[in-house]
């Protein structure tokens, strides 16, 4: 994800796939960028949140016992999360448009998340995937 | 899932108690506001203790506004701190609800 001599902050998260780690994970994205400004932070948190939902109900299909990896890391110019997971891939570009008429109650993640990062990458592999979140710094 | 509700004339007031509304919590949530959705009624879904909402929140918002239309009721949201206006903005439900600024403004409307 980045070159070591360019990171400010390293640290990795190991959670379970039960949707009730949200809160956690949320937490632990606070206290690394604490000291970064509140817009990028508050975008990240969402973003991250939406991924780990996507992976944990899609990725995962609800099994709550699957580990997923979550690091994030503080760079002058940017702040980053990546995770790793070990379940189905998806291809992002199969994903429909959402419609904005009430008619539909879900598959507003990856649209949320395309909007408020600047950098959204996804590795699928029959190993593990990973999913990258950038968001420059002001 | 922690929620307050009291009914003013025709309207149901909610205020729901919770940090945050997501992906972990929307069943609680769907399972607490459904008992309280009646024919031809108004919602006002109170939402300011609420920090942090995710898409799934969203989705439970409008399934409450489908079940609430489809009896001939409505529903109205107010309360919205900034992170959550922004979600909300996001995903354009600003367009299809309608939205207060707090309870009274909301149940003055209603």
């Amino acid at each position: 994800m980045t070159e070591k001599r360019h990171l400010i902050k390293d640290k990795t998260l190991q959670v379970k796939s039960d949707l009730q780690v949200l809160p956690e994970i949320r937490r632990f994205l606070r206290e690394m960028f604490t000291d970064i400004p509140e817009d990028p932070v508050d975008r990240m948190e969402l973003a991250a949140n939406e991924v780990a939902a996507n992976i944990i109900k899609h990725a995962y299909q609800g099994r709550p016992d699957q580990p997923i990896s979550i690091r994030a890391t503080v760079q002058p110019d940017r702040i980053c999360v990546r995770f790793v997971d070990r379940g189905r891939t998806f291809d992002p570009e199969n994903v429909p448009a959402p419609h904005f008429d009430g008619s539909q109650e879900g598959g507003f993640g990856l649209f949320i998340v395309s909007r408020v990062v600047d950098r959204f990458d996804y590795l699928p592999d029959e190993k593990e995937n990973q999913t990258t979140l950038c968001i420059h710094l002001p | 899932m922690k929620i307050r509700s009291e009914t003013i004339n025709t309207t149901v007031v909610v205020d729901i108690l919770a940090e945050s509304l997501d992906a972990g919590n929307t069943r609680e949530f769907r399972d607490a506001i459904t008992p309280l959705i009646n024919t031809n009624a108004t919602l006002v879904l109170n939402l300011e203790s609420i920090k942090f909402l995710d898409s799934s929140g969203c989705g439970s918002i409008l399934s409450c506004l489908r079940q609430l239309n489809a009896k001939g009721g409505d529903l109205k949201v107010c309360g919205l701190q900034k992170t959550v206006r922004a979600v909300f903005e996001l995903v354009r439900i600003h367009r299809i609800i309608d939205i207060f600024e707090n309870r009274e403004d909301a149940v003055k409307q209603a």
